[in-house]
Order: C-alpha cells, then sequence, then structure tokens
C-alpha cells in the first residue's frame, strides 16, 4: 500500500544541499544511491495521486573529476510547466539525459513517472509516455522528414502527427539536410509529442525557432500543460521562464542552486531604479529602508532595487542634480543575474547582518571576505537578500548598522571596512 | 518488431547496391581477362614459384594450380580482394552503424523510445547481416555468369561452400565493426579500429602462417577460412567454421552488453 505522494505547493524549494527540505513520500526508498536495479518494483503510483513526473534524490554524476551535476534533489508533479534555468554548462543537459536514461548516474537516483531510471527493465515500458527533444538534434540527413517521423511512429506511433504538423509544418517530402534550423527544430517537436506522452523533455526547445513559431511553441506547451502533460525544459531564455514556467530550478556549476515559484519571485522582487546623476553617486546615501541591493555601475550609474518606500529615496535624491531616473518593474534578468554573476565574495556568512552588499558590478571590489564560502552559499544569500526573506530592510552599505544587530556576526570581517562595492 | 533493422536497412540500401555492382563488376573483369591469360601459355607454376615463401599465402592464396577457373579466382579474387579488402570494407562500413547515430545526435531520440539497447545492437546487425547476404549472393551469381559466359565450368558446390563460408567471415568483420562501433563515439575511429583489425590482422595472419610466431595472427578472422581449400579443393574446416560462427555471436553479444552499460553523452 503506498500513501499518495504529497504534491509541493509552488514555492517550497527543494534545491541544493538541503535534501532534507522536503520529505519524499515514503513509498520511494527505491530512489537509492547504485545503479544496480534494486528490484523494488514498488509502483509508486497509488490509486489516488500518480506519481511525480520527476523525483530526483541526491543526483550526482561526475565525469572523472569534472563535475557534471551534484547531489541534485529535485521534483516535479504531474502538469507541470518546469524550467530548469542556468547558464552553459551548468549542468542541464546532464541532469536531462540522467533522467532519460542516457547516462549513468555516480551517486542517487531519479524516479521518472513512478519508475526508477536505474530499473532498466521497468524503465524501457516507461518510455513510452515519454517524449524527448534534445539540443541541437540532428535527425538522419539522408532521409526525407516523412520517412524520419515514419521511422519513430513505427516505434511508439503517431497518434498526434496530423495535428503536430498543422501547427509546425516541414516540407516533409524533402531530405532532413535540406532543411532550415527551424524545420529541423519543428521536426523534432513533432517527434516529441505526437506519441500523445505523459512527461516531454525539451534541451533547450526554441533555439533556432523564429519568434512567430516561438509563440506557437509557447502557446501549445501552455495548452499541453492544461491538458495534463508535464513539461519539463531547459533555457538560457529568461523571457521563456516568466512567459511560459510555473516553476523554475536554478542550475549552477552542476548545483541546484534554487526552486522557485517563478510569479512569487518576481512579485518578490520589488523595481529598479536606475539613476545617473551629475557628479559622482555615493551609494552611502541610499541606505534607507526598503533598499534591497545598491550598487553602482561602471558608468556611474546608481542601480537600486527597491521594495517601496519611494519617499526616501526622493529624499536621498534630493541634493543630486539627475540626469535620468529610470523607475521599472523588476525584469527576470534582474532577478536571475543573481546566479549567474560572479558575486564579489563578500557577503560573509548567510543571514549575517552586517550588511555586506551584493551584486557588486564592475566597481572596485573590496578584499574578498567571503572565507570558506562556497558559491552556492553566497548566491543563496544573494536570493534571500534579493527577496527580502530576512525580513528587515537590508542595509548594504559600508557604515555600521546602527541597529545593533542581535546575531552574532560570525564573518571574519567587519561589515563596514572593507566593503566598497556598493 | 524490426523496426531498427528495417530502418537501418533503408538507410544503407544504396550502399549495399553500390558495393554489389562494383564488386561483381571486378568479377566480370577478372574472369574477363581469363580467357587471355590462360591463351597466353602463361606459366603458372613459375609465376607461383616467383612469389616470396611469406607472401604467397598472402596475395595468392593457398593454392597449387593457378590456371584452373577455381585455382584463378582464389588467386585473383578471393584471397586478397574478398578477405582482406572487402572484409575490411565490411567492417569500415559496420562501424558507422552505431558511432554514427551517437556522433550524429540522432541516437537520442531513439534510445528514448521504449526499446532496449541490447535490440538496438542486435537490429544494426541484422540489417549489417542482410547487407552482407545480398553482396554474398550477388558476388556468387557474377562468378557463374561470368564463368557461364565464358564457356567454361566451375564446380558449383565448392563455389557455393566458398560463399557460405565466405559470408560468414564478412559476418566476423562486420560485427568486429560493429563491437568497434559500440565502444568509441566517433565513426572515424571505429571505421579506422575496424578496418585496421581486418586488414592488418589478414596482413599479420597471412605473415605469421606457419612459423614461429603463427599465434600473433590468431586473432585474425582469415585466420580461419581458407579459399585454396574450399574452392578449389572442395574442404571445409569444421573448426575454421566454428570459431567463425563462435566469433560472430561473442562479438554481437559482448557489443550489446557494452552498449547497455555506457553512457550515452550528448
Amino acid at each position: 500500500m503506498s500513501p499518495p505522494s504529497p504534491l509541493l505547493h509552488p514555492g517550497s524549494a527543494t534545491g541544493g544541499r538541503s535534501a532534507s527540505a522536503v520529505p519524499l513520500p515514503t513509498v520511494a526508498p527505491a530512489v537509492t544511491r547504485s545503479a544496480s536495479s534494486t528490484g523494488t518494483p514498488l509502483s509508486a503510483s497509488s490509486s489516488t495521486d500518480p506519481a511525480p513526473a520527476i523525483e530526483t534524490e541526491g543526483l550526482t554524476k561526475f565525469y572523472g573529476d569534472v563535475r557534471g551535476i551534484e547531489d541534485l534533489t529535485l521534483r516535479v508533479p504531474r502538469g507541470e510547466l518546469f524550467g530548469l534555468l542556468g547558464p552553459n554548462g551548468a549542468g542541464k543537459t546532464t541532469l536531462i539525459r540522467l533522467l532519460l536514461g542516457l547516462l549513468e548516474p555516480t551517486d542517487g537516483g531519479a524516479r521518472v513517472l513512478g519508475t526508477d531510471v536505474a530499473d532498466r527493465d521497468a524503465f524501457v515500458g516507461t518510455r513510452e509516455r515519454v517524449g524527448y527533444l534534445p539540443s541541437d538534434t540532428a535527425l538522419y540527413d539522408e532521409l526525407t522528414g516523412r520517412r524520419v517521423l515514419d521511422y519513430f511512429a513505427a516505434l511508439t506511433g503517431d497518434d498526434r502527427r496530423e495535428e503536430l504538423l498543422a501547427l509546425f509544418p516541414v516540407p516533409l517530402d524533402r531530405p532532413v539536410r535540406t532543411y532550415s534550423r527551424g524545420n529541423k527544430q519543428k521536426l523534432a517537436v513533432v517527434q516529441a509529442f505526437m506519441h500523445s506522452p505523459a512527461l516531454v523533455v525539451m534541451d533547450e526547445p526554441t533555439s533556432g525557432l523564429d519568434p512567430l513559431v516561438q509563440q506557437t511553441l509557447a502557446g501549445f506547451l501552455q495548452r499541453e500543460r492544461d491538458r495534463g502533460v508535464t513539461i519539463v525544459f531547459s533555457t538560457h531564455v529568461l523571457s521563456e521562464v516568466r512567459g511560459l514556467c510555473d516553476r523554475v530550478a536554478i542550475v549552477r556549476a552542476g548545483r541546484l542552486v534554487a526552486v522557485e515559484d517563478v510569479d512569487t519571485l518576481l512579485a518578490q522582487s520589488g523595481k529598479v531604479v536606475e539613476v545617473r546623476t551629475r557628479g559622482a553617486v555615493d551609494p552611502v546615501d541610499f541606505a534607507f529602508e526598503g533598499v534591497i541591493d545598491a550598487s553602482v555601475t561602471d558608468e556611474g550609474t546608481l542601480r537600486l532595487v527597491l521594495s517601496g518606500n519611494y519617499d526616501a529615496l526622493i529624499d536621498a535624491l534630493d541634493g543630486y542634480g539627475i540626469e535620468e531616473l529610470d523607475v521599472r518593474e523588476t525584469a527576470v534578468e534582474d532577478v536571475f543575474m543573481h546566479f549567474y554573476e560572479d558575486a564579489p565574495g563578500d557577503e560573509g556568512e548567510t543571514g549575517g547582518a552586517d550588511g555586506t552588499g551584493t551584486g557588486g558590478s564592475g566597481d572596485g571590489i573590496g578584499s574578498d571576505g567571503a572565507t570558506g564560502t562556497s558559491t552556492v552559499d553566497r548566491l543563496l544569500d544573494g536570493l534571500r537578500r534579493l527577496l527580502g526573506r530576512d525580513g528587515r530592510g537590508r542595509v548594504p552599505d559600508t557604515e555600521p548598522d546602527p541597529d545593533p544587530d542581535p546575531d552574532p556576526d560570525t564573518g571574519a570581517e567587519d561589515g563596514g571596512a572593507e566593503d566598497d562595492d556598493v | 518488431m524490426f523496426e531498427v533493422a528495417a530502418f537501418e536497412l533503408r538507410r544503407r540500401r544504396r550502399g549495399v547496391v553500390v558495393v554489389s555492382v562494383l564488386v561483381a563488376a571486378t568479377v566480370g573483369l577478372l574472369l574477363g581477362t581469363y580467357p587471355s591469360l590462360e591463351a597466353a601459355d602463361v606459366d603458372w607454376d613459375e609465376i607461383l614459384e616467383s612469389f616470396p615463401e611469406e607472401l604467397r599465402t598472402a596475395f595468392v592464396g593457398n593454392v597449387d594450380d593457378l590456371s584452373t577457373v577455381e585455382g584463378y579466382m582464389v588467386s585473383q579474387f578471393y584471397q586478397l580482394i574478398w578477405l582482406a579488402m572487402i572484409g575490411a570494407y565490411v567492417a569500415y562500413s559496420a562501424a558507422s552503424a552505431i558511432a554514427g547515430e551517437v556522433e550524429g545526435r540522432s541516437i537520442d531520440v531513439v534510445l528514448t523510445r521504449p526499446l532496449t539497447r541490447t535490440r538496438f545492437v542486435v537490429e544494426k546487425f541484422l540489417a549489417l547481416t542482410v547487407g552482407v547476404v545480398v553482396l554474398d549472393v550477388a558476388t556468387w551469381l557474377a562468378v557463374l555468369l561470368g564463368v557461364g559466359l565464358l564457356g567454361e565450368s566451375i564446380d558449383t558446390t565448392d563455389l557455393a561452400l566458398m560463399h557460405v563460408v565466405g559470408g560468414l567471415y564478412l559476418l566476423v568483420c562486420a560485427a568486429i565493426g560493429l563491437l568497434a562501433s559500440v565502444v568509441v563515439d566517433r565513426p572515424r575511429r571505429a571505421q579506422g579500429i575496424g578496418l585496421g583489425v581486418v586488414f592488418g590482422g589478414y596482413l599479420l595472419d597471412t605473415l605469421t602462417l606457419d612459423t614461429d610466431f603463427e599465434w600473433v595472427g590468431a586473432f585474425a578472422p582469415s585466420r580461419y577460412i581458407d579459399p585454396g581449400d574450399l574452392l578449389t579443393r572442395g574442404e571445409i574446416d569444421p573448426v575454421g567454421v566454428a570459431v567463425l560462427v563462435v566469433g560472430v555471436c561473442l562479438l554481437v553479444i559482448v557489443a550489446a552488453e557494452l552498449f547497455e552499460r555506457r553512457d550515452v553523452p550528448g
């Protein structure tokens, strides 16, 4: 008997090293370390809830010494449009290929549609319900599109071929080598969906598509999601994340940095204010409550991320000659750039109140204060700051916090002295 | 059921036809020159003697009499061309079967469908087998036709024997190429390995035969087939045939097992 798997509510982070953050359903002990078929063929699907589309636990893949992904724990419930976001080389493709059984993990495990990927015999059958669109697909150049689709149809069926070809037309009777990049990609989309899979995994699906086709695809993916198909795709196009995904996992350097509900992430992010002043601007003047982040760009523009408190902003701007002032919604770019930039390195311990700034862009960076904190910790810290999760107005400046902070500052450096990247 | 095999055959069919035609044409050419050589009253024995001992097997094969059609065909065709060149070509051609799809990335959308890797490998081999059979039969027919047109006669039983064992030999070459294709990601490298094992093996085999270093050439498939015995004497070596049969099975099984376990990198 298997209890139903608790579905995650959006916004709960299950990422990184806190593998215990979300209790896995007790029905899934078969996600074990070794790749041998432990053969506990527990059907994870109970009578009431189907198993999550994807479940990984501590999934790790090293190529020799090179980390592909490490300790990645993730759950994607059914019927979600789930994005994997990260820079090139982050491990998105590695994760995808592990989920599909193309690679064998070094450690950890995964279940897809309730089946342990390592259980080869069981997983073969499961693949009937999976569609895959790899990045840079090449599909038998010398044959026509029709023949290629016939091949896949013979293997897995093609109930939806005509419907998909109507949406994504390709010159079926010409050899694939004559296809444009977009047409090849469309053909790949058709083969991924034409057998009505329950889960479709796509690696950078919109690359090579012109904007119109991208739109068609986006609409199609959303309709599929509404029908209950789970769609997981990797991308580094941030606007796709915003427009398409229900939730997004951010992957960097092989580790899961965060899993967030996109709307929540953006709603909590406030506004971006960019000010160009006559004369130099001193970020110290902008250390008031509501400021999530403050930095000065190379060109001398002050960039604030602000969750309200415009009165204080106006006051602070008084006394400066303003050449340009721009207030806009936080874009996805602003939020996620935190995960792409190398932090200047002096955020110290997480949750500390020393108020060192994040996201120093281009200004002279102070000494590296992050002794021993990993990139992941710094990035998580950046996320927390950005979302204002610690509940206080952050004071991202060099002066000592007037309010003595109850948290002991465990960082080696004092928050004020050497931070000059604000 | 055999979708992978059928698809692979479709992709290879032009190549199979072209090679079969070329080989048949070669047979035609060789047979075509036979009468004039016969008429020229060449002293075949002297030619045979003129080959250094070591190279005789390599280039001429195990024949005593080059003047018969059988002896002629063994020395001109079945020994060097069939064993070394066609064998090497078959291995070369087989070597792209899987490595080509890995490099070409087309394998991704096939292996993520509900078929096992073992089935994939075996079906690929089935397609290669059909190609070998077509080539074998086409050549056999070309010889029969050519000999008929010349008004000569050839021992049809011995010829059939030659083509059965010769076909088996080519299957071993295909299996070697297939194994290389599974082990190595880049088709070019796999092709090189296939070529090297068959052709290089052929040289090592023939050069070390009847020497103290005979064991060096024992890995070569050519060691286990003797066109001279088959076609000129109608003698079949059961041990040799057994080795070839076991060799094919073993190579394909190993290829399937290896492929089950390896990563398919993107």
